[in-house]
């Protein structure tokens, strides 16, 4: 559920100083062949990011940078994980159900850089007990 | 005199870095674990247990290593291949340096993740 439809939401200032700390990375961040940070990725991530912390309860994901310069922000909770990992092409996104019962249940789908609402579906399954993984 | 490529048995551990970027919370707060973005290379350097350590695979920007077995790895339809790395060659030399090979999709790196045992952590890396 949205909490407001403020589209000019400002991220915290965890967010926001995380993903300015993964804008700075460099070539080699990894001390190996990783690319840096895609300016691309970084804007999506913000606009994902801003239009889900708008949704009750939100939960701040980890947000990872990715070997070849795109980013990944990943939630887990005790029975499910949900990734969105951006490529230049669209958001590629992994829910994984039951993740500790040795047979966890893989989802996978993939959204439109700027398709916010198709994001909150799935972070509304991630977030809830929603059974049904969310398709078009 | 040059490093012998030799086959890697399924019950072989294998050492993989994990990166401070990649070393995420868990559902635990108090537990972190690998991301699944650190198995997303196509040719994922490891280091055989044979020849290494946990601590000698580290490096400074490391947060953790973990253990993966090379069964595990095979079961996955990656193939895993020791390639060591001769004196003079770029990071070199490492007689343990393996690969794992293969794609590795989103739902592949995510059973990484569950296979992986996290070994060795940086002292003081923050929760």
């Amino acid at each position: 559920m949205l909490a407001n439809s403020n589209q000019t939401q400002k991220l915290s200032p965890e967010l926001e100083a995380r993903l300015n700390e993964l804008s700075l990375l460099k070539n080699g961040w990894n001390e190996e062949d990783a690319v840096q940070t895609n300016p691309d990725a970084v804007e999506a991530a913000r606009n994902a990011l801003r239009h889900l912390s708008l949704l009750r309860p939100f939960q701040a994901p980890s947000i990872v940078p990715t070997f070849d310069g795109f980013l990944q922000l990943e939630w887990h909770n005790a029975i499910r994980s949900l990734e969105f990992e951006y490529t230049p092409e669209m958001w590629a996104i992994l829910g994984v159900a039951d993740v500790n019962t040795g047979h966890p249940i893989y989802n996978t789908a993939s959204a439109p850089l700027i398709a916010m609402e198709e994001l909150e579906k799935f972070y509304f399954w991630f977030s809830t007990d929603e059974l049904i993984w969310p398709s078009k | 005199m040059a490093f012998e490529v030799e086959e890697i048995p399924g019950e072989a551990k294998l050492f993989l870095r994990v990166h401070e970027q990649h070393y995420v919370p868990s559902n635990d707060p108090t537990v972190k674990r690998p991301s699944s973005a650190c198995f997303k290379d196509p040719n994922l350097s490891v280091n055989w247990a044979k020849y290494s350590s946990p601590k000698e695979t580290a490096k400074p920007s490391s947060a953790a290593v973990v253990e993966l077995v090379a069964q595990d790895c095979r079961s996955l339809q990656q193939t895993v291949i020791h390639c060591p790395i001769q004196e003079g060659e770029k990071d070199g030399p490492n007689q343990a340096h393996s690969e794992i090979r293969g794609p590795k999709e989103k739902s592949t790196r995510h059973m990484f993740v569950q296979r992986s045992k996290v070994v060795w952590v940086r002292n003081n890396i923050p929760v």
